[in-house]
């Protein structure tokens, strides 16, 4: 015979066994549904990619952790905003990168641009070669030395692509920019980040 | 990880839940959010409405003031074209047009494309949409009414949209002397004028007709009008009679048309 108690951690290891298999759309839906305990499934799966996210595009900030809080704490008060058809990843990361942008805009040391000229005339972007990904490891590497140094809009999305390995379609998503536009914004960041870094290796 | 981040993280969650379940947050509803996006909506679909009303209506004021026909008149018709350009309703329409796409790039469909894409494809659309509405007679019927005072709104709008300035007139060619060479004028506002026509006067390639609604360019001196050019409208032009400064105005106002005039 098994006792209630012993009964109720089967039944809770159970129901965390359900909500692993459950995909972040799915569990979304039931909070969209009233089910408010689960968000903390959610928020148990993003908060490490979201801190890691505002450790390196909030890097001289002090107000990270508060920032994070923020990102959830917005996330489920719009949950009902969210399409249960599309990926709720590109979703809370954009919730993400806005709420880092107000942090940048209130604190006024660095300058955020509502519209940016290479949002105009961004050209068809070939798909990454097998060579560039052999160099992505070394260049996250100067990446992380050279973040500060960074304008907001180029550290964006380098961040998303060398630290949360987001594809172009996805960062396009985040950032609400065309695919084409995310291609310039990298090659030129890659570019800056490459002066910025010899600069720092001749110093 | 350290075991420090994940303390910090696990500290986190907690924090997250906690504010989430002391009822400080709620939860926005569904019907928030569709109140929301139905108001984005109305606003772009009234932005891109006004925006194009003021394009037809500029399109109109082109019409109406033969100011397609200044180009070839030369240097000068350049320069009366550049003069006579509807600069406030121009910059207007930027103003709106920008909001405009401020407003567009909410939505997917317009964020994923490159904006000049955007941004040439709106201005195709409303030029194309806006001309075609200025086809129509709906700013003529308006211009009418603003004429008859029966306009409660956008009167001086429309009042000042037909504007003769000092050297380049519209009106109708009624007669012609053959030994002064001069045409006698008669222009939309009441006025009658003589228009001398010399070697240097631009004319078209074809004879002018009579009672047949005309750009005249060149200034008035004593009631003469030493023409630089001379260009007829396009066939079947309407021409919107002008208000004098000061004249009374007519209760029921009409354009007068070439037929008009004959009788």
């Amino acid at each position: 015979m098994t006792s209630p108690e012993c009964s109720n951690n089967r039944n809770g290891n159970l129901l965390a066994r359900r909500m692993t298999e459950q995909t972040d759309e799915e569990i979304a839906a039931k909070v969209q549904r009233g089910d408010t305990d689960i968000f903390g499934v959610l928020v148990g799966r993003y908060e490490s990619k979201i801190m890691r996210y505002a450790n390196k595009f909030l890097y001289a900030y002090q107000d990270r952790e508060d920032a994070v809080q923020e990102v959830f704490i917005k996330a489920y008060q719009n949950i009902q905003s969210f399409r249960t058809h599309d990926r709720f990843s590109p979703w809370i990361y954009r919730i993400a990168h806005n709420t880092f942008l107000n942090v940048v805009r209130k604190q006024s040391r660095e300058k955020v641009h509502l519209f940016s000229t290479d949002q105009l005339f961004a050209l068809q972007i070939k798909d990454q070669s097998v060579e560039e990904r052999h160099e992505q490891k070394q260049e996250r590497e100067i990446l992380d030395l050279c973040l500060d140094k960074l304008d907001v809009k180029y550290r964006e999305v380098l961040v998303l692509y060398y630290f949360e390995e987001k594809d172009y379609e996805e960062i396009a998503d985040i950032l609400q920019i065309p695919k084409a536009t995310v291609g310039v914004r990298l090659a030129r960041g890659r570019k800056r980040m490459k002066t910025i870094y010899q600069s720092i290796q001749t110093v | 990880m350290s075991d420090e981040t994940k303390k910090k993280i696990k500290d986190l969650s907690a924090k997250v839940l906690e504010t989430i379940k002391s009822d400080n947050v709620t939860m926005h509803s569904r019907y928030y959010f569709m109140a929301r996006s139905t108001l984005w909506t109305l606003g772009l679909i009234l932005a891109f409405s006004v925006t194009l009303y003021i394009v037809s209506f500029i399109a109109f004021v082109f019409r109406g003031n033969g100011l397609l026909l200044l180009p070839a008149l030369g240097g000068h018709g350049w320069f009366v074209l550049f003069m006579s350009l509807p600069w406030l309703l121009l910059v207007l329409v930027f103003g709106i047009f920008v909001v405009l796409q401020l407003l567009s790039m909410h939505f997917s469909f317009v964020y994923k494309r490159p904006l000049v894409h955007t941004i040439l494809g709106s201005i195709f659309l409303l030029v194309v949409s806006g001309v075609l509405l200025a086809q129509t007679t709906i700013h003529e019927r308006v211009y009418e009414m603003s004429v008859g005072r029966k306009l409660p709104f956008a009167g001086q709008f429309y009042a000042h949209a037909l504007l003769d300035r000092d050297d380049s007139h519209v009106g109708l060619l009624t007669t012609f002397d053959k030994e002064t060479a001069s045409y006698v004028f008669e222009r939309r506002d009441g006025g009658s004028f003589t228009v001398v026509v010399t070697e240097e006067t631009r004319l078209p390639p074809f004879a002018l007709e009579f009672n047949f609604p005309v750009l005249v360019l060149g200034e008035i001196e004593n009631g003469v009008i030493n023409a630089l050019g001379i260009r007829p409208f396009a066939p079947n032009t309407v021409l919107l009679r002008r208000e004098q400064p000061g004249e009374k105005r007519t209760p029921t106002p009409r354009p007068y048309r070439p037929t008009e005039l004959d009788n």
